[in-house]
């Protein structure tokens, strides 16, 4: 059994960044408190002995006042303890879900060296679980920056504890903390002599007064000016709104380019002709044939619809995605919009999980248990799961609606956002809880560092291609046995008073219905297909956006919340989204 | 100067949720942090019973400066000891600010 070491330490110091350096694995970290919401293990090698790290969710305190808080303090103790593989979403194939934890051989907390006070207030209550710890200095360079000098060696005398000076991100002063660990581990002795017996401000103040010290008076680097600037109204707000508008451009001009000037010429003039080639000349022609290449032919739209029209946005949101989080604006954002926010029962860190969704939503859910009321999470995941489309979801509306109707693609996404605010109107109504209170910390605004953001997206878009493209690839596949085999008729036949009476679209509709349950793009790409005039690709847009979330999504909140939530949304996803679809359809008929 | 015990939250609607009743300033030199103009920094006298804010290092004689509010009746941003913390203002309410003699304004 390999020995357990904690890494511990306040919400956003880099804890993911140092236990992914440690192990070779790769857990999301961002520029936010909360990032980690679930204890991850992974093991690291230290001279040939295997140790188990665990990179727990930060804390401030050890007095258990909330749920994070007390498990950490199981933690500490050992023992059964809930344990979940896994940063992003769906897992990490390397990281090991342990459900039962030895209690731990030594903790590795990490102090922040912008932060010495409450640092060393967790610091000394974990000091009292009479447990060896290492103490991690990070982001040493952060604090030179800002004009604080820690004496690392009196700090070190007054814990008698070792403490090694880091920059996670860099990488520096990693190598030191190994050897650290090792030698710990294989000591295995601890005095705890200078265990505080109480842990008080007062004890923590002296502390820091003999080992932190200002060089000089209030200097403002660039990056604290830009980020005092970006959280200012004025002139915060009108660059958030510039901001926002530079991302929606990245985001979709990139990923337009992307799928025009590369991905599309590459798949439609070199790829599929060869496919087309072999397959007419192994498969002979008929069903079996139009199996593989025909309307529905898994190796021409299976290919095509993931890797040339859905791939591009994948690309271009995660790149602007994974900016923000490493810089630390989206706390700011949050924060100008606070106020707003605040009167549809939110807050401004509500933010966070609704931008992930636009990427997928189950990252989104994961990332609400950071939030601070029940009441609010149910929000946010309601919002997200009817009206926030995924980016899958989003590039199949620009494929289908950019090329023959912009204003219906704009008409869309608008009314989404109505929608969204309208679900969080009538839940607040409805739910019970206090109003949000809001109290955060703003953290520093950083430059990403090229690696780590290319190391972040390259990763995003592995996890697409696992996750995505494949189950889009067997949707495909599956849609053109429906067709071939001729059970599609069928099925058009029985869903036709819905889709043909109520919805007003062709038969075929009923194909994108079903698949839409796999992935939620599904709902939107085979209506290109389908010739549709304006007004059945707004009726088929608008199912297709509120209607049922994949069922990973399902699953997911079923593991979040409950059978009943995930009954309710799905409930309410698929009769909102039939009703509205319905509704607009004969609405318009009346004036058309 | 105007008589502190006049000042009142400008927007007492937004109270109508919070338990906190609005105690006096005890004297002359006290108010809320809510009252304390933007750019101006104080010490701390008295705060509510809340562990997160003693985590984000208001606590009592430490010194904050209010850097911004924010609009729609959104939180107001101090900083203390180096760091920003934003924080509603039905909390900057309860949280009573000695004025500093030479508090500069910074902006």
């Amino acid at each position: 059994m390999p020995e357990t070491v904690l890494l511990m330490g306040l919400p956003n110091v880099g804890k993911s960044v140092i236990f992914n350096r440690l192990t070779g694995l790769n857990v999301r970290a961002a520029n936010y408190c909360g990032t980690t919401v679930e204890f991850t293990g992974g093991t690291m090698v230290l001279e040939e002995k295997e140790v188990n790290l665990v990179d727990v969710p930060g804390t401030y305190s050890l007095n258990a006042t909330n749920e994070a808080e007390a498990v950490a303090v199981d933690m500490l103790h050992g023992g059964e303890t809930r344990m979940v593989a896994g940063g992003e979403h769906c897992g990490n194939e390397h990281s090991c879900p342990i459900t039962n934890l030895e209690k731990p051989s030594a903790v590795v907390c990490v102090v922040d060296a912008g932060n010495m006070e409450a640092s060393l207030y967790l610091l000394l209550q974990i000091q009292q679980q009479g447990l060896p710890i290492i103490v991690v200095l990070n982001r040493s360079d952060l604090a030179r920056e800002k004009g604080y000098r820690i004496d690392a060696k009196a700090l070190s005398q007054e814990l008698d504890l070792p403490v090694i000076p880091t920059v996670a991100v860099t990488g520096e002063g990693m190598e030191e903390l190994k050897k650290q660990i090792s030698q710990l581990i294989q000591k295995k002795s601890y005095s705890a002599s200078k265990a505080p017996s109480e842990v008080t401000w007062e004890r923590v103040e002296n502390i820091c007064k003999q080992v932190w010290q200002k060089d000089h008076m209030e200097t403002r680097t660039k990056r604290e000016k830009w980020g005092d600037l970006l959280t200012r109204p004025w002139p915060g707000l009108p660059m958030a709104i510039v901001i926002i508008g530079l991302i929606f451009g990245v985001v979709v001009g990139l990923g337009l380019q992307l799928r025009q000037q590369i991905l599309l010429p590459f798949f439609r003039g070199l790829i599929f002709p060869q496919i087309e080639f072999l397959v007419t000349q192994i498969v002979p022609e008929g069903a079996l044939q139009n199996i593989f290449i025909g309307e529905y032919g898994f190796l021409i739209k299976g290919i095509e619809w993931p890797f040339a029209l859905v791939l591009p946005y994948v690309i271009s949101f995660y790149l602007a995605l994974s900016f923000l989080e490493d810089s630390g604006y989206l706390p700011r954002l949050g924060i100008l919009l606070d106020g707003l926010l605040n009167k549809i029962g939110l807050q401004g860190s509500g933010v966070i999980p609704i931008l992930l969704g636009y990427g997928c939503a189950i990252p989104a859910i994961l990332s609400t248990r950071a939030l601070n009321s029940r009441k609010e999470r149910f929000i946010i995941v309601t919002m997200v799961c009817l009206a926030v489309p995924c980016i899958a979801q989003t590039g199949a509306f620009i494929a289908l609606l950019s090329a023959q109707s912009i204003p219906v693609m704009v008409a869309v996404f608008l009314m989404a956002i109505a929608a969204m605010i309208c679900v969080a109107l009538v839940l607040n109504r409805m739910l019970k809880g206090d109003p949000p209170e809001t109290l955060m910390e703003i953290p520093d605004l950083l430059l990403p560092r090229g690696e780590v953001l290319f190391k972040k997206i390259w990763l995003r878009i592995k996890h697409f291609m696992v996750d995505g493209a494949l189950p889009m690839v067997v949707g495909v596949a599956i849609a053109a046995i429906l067709y071939e085999s001729g059970l599609m008729v069928f099925l058009g036949n029985l869903l036709s008073p819905l889709v043909v009476s109520w919805l007003g679209l062709p038969s075929d509709a009923a194909v994108p219905l079903i698949l839409g349950i796999m992935r939620r793009e599904l709902t939107v790409l085979p209506l290109m297909e389908m010739d549709l005039n304006t007004l059945q690709l707004f009726v088929g847009a608008t199912v297709g956006l509120f209607y049922v979330p994949c069922i990973a999504v399902v699953a997911s909140l079923t593991r979040e919340f409950s059978l009943k939530m995930a009954g309710g949304i799905l409930l309410l996803t698929t009769i909102g989204a039939f009703l509205l679809g319905g509704i607009i359809n004969h609405l318009a008929g009346l004036f058309i | 100067m105007k008589p502190l015990k006049k000042i009142r939250p400008n927007n007492n609607s937004e109270n109508k949720f919070s338990s906190f009743s609005f105690q006096e300033p005890q004297n002359e030199s006290e108010t809320s942090l809510n009252n304390l103009p933007t750019g101006e920094e104080g010490i701390i006298s008295r705060l509510p019973d809340n562990d997160m804010l003693t985590f984000l290092g208001l606590r009592h004689h430490k010194v904050v400066q209010v850097v911004t509010r924010q609009k729609f009746g959104g939180p107001i941003i101090v900083k203390t000891n180096g760091r920003y913390v934003a924080l509603s203002r039905s909390l900057a309410r309860q949280i009573y600010i000695n004025k500093n003699s030479c508090g500069q304004a910074v902006m």
